[in-house]
């Protein structure tokens, strides 16, 4: 009897293990008290300016974002800035890294969304249509943010945020291993091969990593080799098209040698700043990489970077993958106090001279009236500058339900298979895009 | 007596509040989560039944498969760093029991040392020893001769498997060891002493003396190292994200992407509860087969 009872306690220890691990997933679900951003923001680190700290009066509306890196300080500028200007509202800001999850989770009246998360939390209600608060603050989103911003934040039944800002793939090149006149083509990267002579030097075109923008870089081969991998509602991968395309990134690594094999994470940047003289390490001549490694880049690399627009290197399509931040309102949000305030925060933040700080962080504002002041001055503001010129072949993730999730088969396992299977067969890649497609059909029916 | 009673529940009462506030309320609860249509973003949704499992078990949905190369892949994990998790932290053990007095202090604290670390601190030092490209692992033996290309090691497969088993097994061996130092400690040094005049050599003492003495012990951290291996997360999360492909996504891993990227708390509660329910069985085919017939008697 008492062996049975100590099974059976060993038993349910074990089942704890996990269990608790559940359980303390079901938290966030049951857990929405209305001042719960309070007793968050006690936990994280706030940016409590002197406005929150004389707000007495002033109705607050409490604000999250993502902004952990260079680029919050800017924002808390903004913020600040607002918040010094008001005696009838205060912004309470937290910037935190899982912000979505505390999104979900939590109520915070406005957030910062990325512009490929918008489709998928307006399907789930989360967010307020803002078309009135834009009237009060007197923007106009058709004429004041450039046009492609109504590809992500505009849908049937309105508008579901305010654009802050794009970022695109980014060209970087070594002056010193490219000349003067960076590889405009494939071609070019093939003549570039040659002159590093790549496979003795191990100092290659260009990097294409296991991970590390990787989704990036597949889609520029299919953007840039003119293939259409949407339907309806999930994105659809099973195509000789796509296929051909992922082959072209294959080819570049294993028949063209343009990139070296057996990249791991980051390396199409760590390759690009690799300083080592030792000829066991790979290095590549150019990089396609986010906006923001510009800062670190320009530390290594000094006066022999270069940057610029990408270049066609898998087709004749102008296309270069983009995202973007926006603020939106949480679809909770109904005290009319909490909108006038919101819509006074964007009067605010889109004058010029505020947006501007938001240029400062190295960002791409997409505010019109912004961008024609960063165009003034392009040794300020030097990649803004560079992305303002690919705004109009920017591609940013489908608008479609899910999208985020819909894309990760192809970001671990398809490019997982291309880059790492040296006799890859049109066969082998062919049935992961038909799973890839069959994950992103069920996904967009969830 | 009752004074003596009210004094006994006041010991207890600490324990049944923490008890059911933190393990029997979140599991009956995750329970009742498991068996309902849960969104993390539109809440309960109603009750499915055992329709969550179904789909998780039977059905060729993304969640099926989602959970099966889970399991897969952290039973892979579990026989690849158990036997050195067990094996070799007895081995260590062993050998510090054969050290002088006055040096077994220092390198008990050396072999335990590295299970201070944060796993954070561990997957980076991992991960920058073990870089395919520009690792150290690699420059040294490049550099030694040893091998004239980079071994992948965090990029392809079986490599990948090896750091992540080689990070993990360094990081917890420690933890390990200090339980059967302890348990050989408990060992009476005539029995030694005895067998040795007997013409006993190592294997002998080891067979007959040590294992018997030891064997509690032992059985309790295979049981406690497979679950534990059973709970992998921060290892791969870190090292690899789950890569390349989806090769080293242990089951938490799944269970937390359904959860928090496809808000689904139903099924990711109801892949929590299998889980369980497999680490259970194993432990449960572990008491069988490690006890003693007589004792099952």
């Amino acid at each position: 009897m008492k062996k049975t009872l100590a099974l059976a306690l060993s038993g349910i220890m074990a089942l704890s293990l996990t269990a608790c691990g559940g359980g303390a997933k079901t938290e966030p679900a049951k857990e929405t008290p209305k001042q719960e951003t309070t007793a968050a923001a006690e936990k994280e680190p706030v940016k409590e300016t002197a406005a929150q700290a004389a707000s007495g009066e002033k109705t607050k509306i409490t604000f999250i974002n993502g902004f952990t890196g260079g680029d919050g300080p800017f924002m808390s500028k903004i913020v600040d800035g607002f918040n010094g200007s008001q005696d009838q509202y205060y912004i309470e800001q937290l910037q935190t890294a899982d912000h979505y999850t505390k999104f979900k989770s939590d109520d915070f009246d406005m957030l910062i969304i990325h512009a490929d998360w918008i489709s998928t939390y307006h399907a789930l209600g989360m967010l307020r249509e803002v078309s009135d608060l834009y009237e009060k603050a007197g923007i106009s989103f058709e004429n004041d943010y450039h046009p492609i911003t109504q590809t992500y934040a505009k849908y049937d039944d309105g508008i579901f945020a305010f654009p802050l800002d794009l970022y695109a793939e980014t060209f970087f090149y070594n002056k010193e291993l490219t000349g003067e006149n960076p590889p405009k083509n494939y071609e070019d990267m093939i003549a570039l091969r040659d002159k590093l002579d790549s496979t003795n030097t191990q100092v290659y075109p260009y990097a294409l990593p296991l991970t590390g923008d990787h989704q990036w870089a597949w889609m520029t081969a299919l953007g840039q080799s003119g293939c259409n991998w949407v339907e309806g509602e999930h994105i659809k991968m099973d195509t000789e098209e796509v296929c051909d395309a992922f082959m072209k990134v294959h080819d570049a690594i294993y028949k063209d040698h343009l990139s070296a094999p057996g990249l791991g994470d980051q390396d199409h940047y760590n390759t690009f700043v690799n300083e080592s003289t030792d000829s066991a390490n790979v290095k590549s001549a150019v990089c396609l990489t986010g906006p923001w490694k510009f800062t670190t880049a320009k530390e290594i690399l000094g006066d022999n970077l270069g940057i610029g627009t990408l270049p066609q290197l898998y087709g004749d399509t102008p296309c270069v993958p983009a995202g973007g931040h926006t603020f939106a309102v949480s679809a909770k949000v109904t005290d009319q106090a909490k909108l006038d305030g919101i819509a006074a925060f964007m009067a605010y933040a889109y004058q010029p001279e505020v947006m501007l700080n938001w240029a400062d962080s190295g960002q791409a504002p997409i505010h019109l009236a912004t961008m024609e002041e960063v165009k003034k001055s392009p040794d300020k503001y030097p990649v803004a500058n560079v992305n303002y010129g690919i705004f109009d072949n920017a591609m940013i993730l489908p608008a479609i339900y899910n999208i985020r999730e819909q894309v990760k088969y192809v970001n671990s396992n398809v490019w997982a298979l291309v880059v790492q299977t040296e006799d890859l067969s049109r066969d082998q890649l062919m049935e992961e895009l038909k799973n890839a497609t069959e994950i992103a059909t069920e996904l967009s029916e969830q | 007596m009752a004074k003596k009673k009210s004094t006994a529940v006041l010991f207890v009462l600490p324990f049944i509040t923490f008890f059911l506030l933190f393990w029997m309320i979140p599991f009956l609860y995750g329970a009742y989560m498991s068996v309902s249509k849960y969104s993390l973003v539109k809440g309960n949704e109603g009750l499915v039944g055992l329709g969550n499992y179904v789909k998780i078990l039977f059905s060729s949905s993304m969640y099926h498969k989602s959970f099966m190369l889970g399991l897969k892949n952290t039973v892979v994990f579990v026989l690849l760093t158990t036997p050195f998790l067990v094996l070799g932290s007895l081995a260590l053990a062993l050998l510090l029991d054969r050290l002088p007095d006055r040096i077994r202090g220092i390198f008990r604290t050396i072999y335990f040392a590295s299970y201070s670390a944060s796993v954070t601190a561990v997957a980076a030092v991992f991960v920058w020893m073990m870089k395919g490209n520009g690792g150290y692992l690699n420059n040294m033996m490049i550099n030694m001769g040893i091998i004239k290309k980079a071994i992948p090691w965090m990029e392809q497969q079986p490599f990948v498997w090896v750091s992540l088993a080689a990070a993990t097994v360094w990081w917890t061996i420690g933890y390990n060891m200090m339980l059967f130092v302890n348990a050989l400690n408990e060992i009476d040094t005539q029995l030694y002493e005895a067998s040795a005049i007997d013409g006993a050599n190592f294997w002998t003492q080891l067979r007959y003396i040590i294992f018997p003495g030891i064997k509690h012990i032992f059985f309790f951290v295979l049981m406690t190292t497979i679950i534990a291996s059973f709970n992998v997360y921060g290892q791969p999360r870190l090292m690899t994200q789950g890569g390349p492909g989806d090769t080293t996504k242990p089951l938490i891993m799944s269970i937390t992407s359904t959860i928090m990227d496809r808000n689904d708390l139903g099924v990711g509660s109801a892949m929590t509860i299998l889980m369980g329910i497999v680490i259970v069985l194993c432990s449960i085919g572990q008491y069988y087969l490690t006890k003693e017939k007589d004792e099952l008697r």
